[in-house]
Formats: C-alpha cells, structure tokens, sequence
C-alpha cells in the first residue's frame, strides 16, 4: 500500500519530466500554430498531474472538489466576459 | 464523524488542542484545509488575470512575443522547470512521510524540498542577472530591436512581473517548508502530518503556477 503509493509519485515524476522533454523539443521544431496547441496541452496535461496526484485532490474531502471546480469557473466567467470585449472592438 | 474518515485527517494524539469554534479535531484540520484551498482559489483569480492579460497582448504583438522570447534563457528556465518539478516530488514524500510519524525522514524530505526551492531561486536571480546584461530589464535598462521594441517591452513587462511574484510565493514557501522541516525534527507538534500537507498544498500550487508561465514565456517561438 505504501510502496505503491510511493510508486505512484515517483512515476508522476517521471512523467512530468518526459512531458516537460517533449514540450522543450518540439517547440524547436517549427509545426506553426501546433507548437502552441502542443504546449497549452501539455501545461494543463502537467497542471492537472500535480493537483490530481501530488495535492490529492480527488482523495480530499467533498468540499475541496467544490472549491476546486468553482476556482475554474470562475475563471472561465473571468474570460468568457472579458474576451468578447477585446475580439469585438477591433484594436 | 470521529477520526475514521480518511479525507477529513489523519488520527490524533489526544493532546490536540481544539480552537472554541470546532466541536472537535478532525473538524478543526477539516476546516484548515479546506481554507488552503479556498485561499489557493483566489490565487487562481490572481495568477489567472495575468495569464489573461498575458493572452491579450500576445495576440495584439504576435512577432513581437516571438522575436522576445527568444531572448529568455531556455537552458535555465527549463532546467529551473525540472527543479521544481523534483522538488513537488520531495514535497510529496514528505507529506506521505509525516502522514506514516516518521518524523526525521520528514524533516530530511522537507529539507531537501526547501534547497530544491533555494536552487530554483538562486538559478532564476541568475538569469534576472543576465537580462540585465543583455538590456532585457523594462525600466532599468532596456533596449530591443525597434521593429519590435513595443511588444519585446510588454512581453518583458510580463515576463518580470510574472516571474517575479512567483518567486515571492516560492519564497513564502520555502519559509514554511523550512519551518515545519525544524518542526518535524524537533518533533515537536501532534498535527505535523496535516501542516505538512497544508504546506505542500501551497508547494504544489507555485509549481503549476511555474507549469504554465514555463511555456508562456520561454517557447513562444524557438524555431
């Protein structure tokens, strides 16, 4: 149980880091608009490594999840109300 | 609703004492935990806003972005992004270790979490050393090729302002790693697995903070 657990962090580790290899080497490959794609996806592939198994979130209490949800959607209000306003004036 | 939940805390020494708003412990390490959480959430407002910000300016100056980022040290911010990363793994242990009492092996994983954190600070104010030399430093002294110069100037604006509140979060963490890492040594609290865990919370947090900013600023063009 233990060493399972401490399995699992380590293998999160290594994962992380191949996806940090993977995301430094294909931004000096030019794929255009993709390395972009690439990088977002893989930051947030990352982010959620970390808040899911590192800061435990699912195994956290009930509340936390609801915390945790909000703080996205927040965001996303954050953005979905702003942006309209930068795309539709034009500068 | 005693001790036996395993997401509520781990269980407690007797001794604990129990603040006059708590009916009792695990309520009371509920509550601390849930108020990391909530305050990382108004952290998400605040990093969140500036990555948005970042997005809009990237969009106003595209060549601008590119031809900047260029100019950041990739060896260093990349090397610095895989500091990080292993120190969330020692954060982890740690957590794991404080959870299982086994104090001293806390106090060691914590230690090195906080040189792990101290090495990412002394690489990042080595490379804030070499912007400077290159004349990378809005303000101070900055100076770029002028078909871009507005944009490198936002980009830099950015990059140092982003950069640099995530070092002071950095710094706040490595005092409380370092804190509960004397603690644990000492062996001195009956709550040290739920601190600890409070810390690597937040330990946690500044990483993901640095998993985004890591390709925003340092591989927006390298080809």
């Amino acid at each position: 149980m233990t060493h399972s657990r401490i399995r699992n962090y380590v293998a999160t580790w290594i994962a992380l880091l191949v996806l940090l290899a993977i995301t430094c080497g294909t931004s000096f490959i030019p794929l255009g608009r993709y390395n972009l794609a690439i990088n977002m996806a893989i930051a947030i592939a990352k982010a959620l490594l970390v808040i899911v198994v590192f800061m435990r979130l699912f195994k956290s209490a009930p509340m936390v999840l609801v915390v945790a949800i909000i703080a996205a959607l927040d965001l996303a209000i954050l953005v979905c109300l702003t942006l309209p306003d930068f795309v539709v004036r034009g500068w | 609703m005693t001790s036996a939940n395993p997401a509520i805390g781990a269980v407690h020494e007797p001794a604990l004492r129990v603040a006059a708003q708590f009916e009792e412990a695990p309520q009371q390490v509920h509550a601390a935990k849930l108020g990391m959480w909530i305050f990382l959430a108004t952290e998400v407002m605040f990093f969140g806003a500036l990555f948005f910000a970042y997005a809009i300016a990237r969009v106003q100056f595209p060549e601008a972005f590119a031809a900047a980022s260029k100019h950041t040290n990739i060896l260093l911010g990349t090397t610095n992004t895989a500091v990080l990363l292993t120190s969330s793994l020692f954060m982890v242990l740690a957590m794991r270790a404080a959870e299982l009492g086994v104090r001293r092996a806390t106090a060691i994983l914590l230690v090195i979490t906080g040189l792990l954190g101290l090495a990412f600070t002394g690489i990042k104010l080595t490379e804030y050393a070499l912007d400077y030399r290159d004349h990378l430093v809005p303000v101070l002294d900055f100076s770029f090729d002028p078909r871009y110069a507005k944009g490198a100037l936002v980009f830099f604006g950015f990059y140092f302002v982003t950069t640099g509140l995530h070092l002071v979060h950095l710094s706040v963490g490595n005092g409380l790693v370092l804190t509960f890492a004397r603690r644990a040594w000492l062996g001195k609290p009956n709550t040290l697995a739920d601190q600890v865990e409070i810390a690597g919370l937040y330990w946690h947090f500044v990483d993901v903070v640095w998993i985004f900013l890591y390709p925003c600023l340092y591989l927006v063009s390298r080809t």
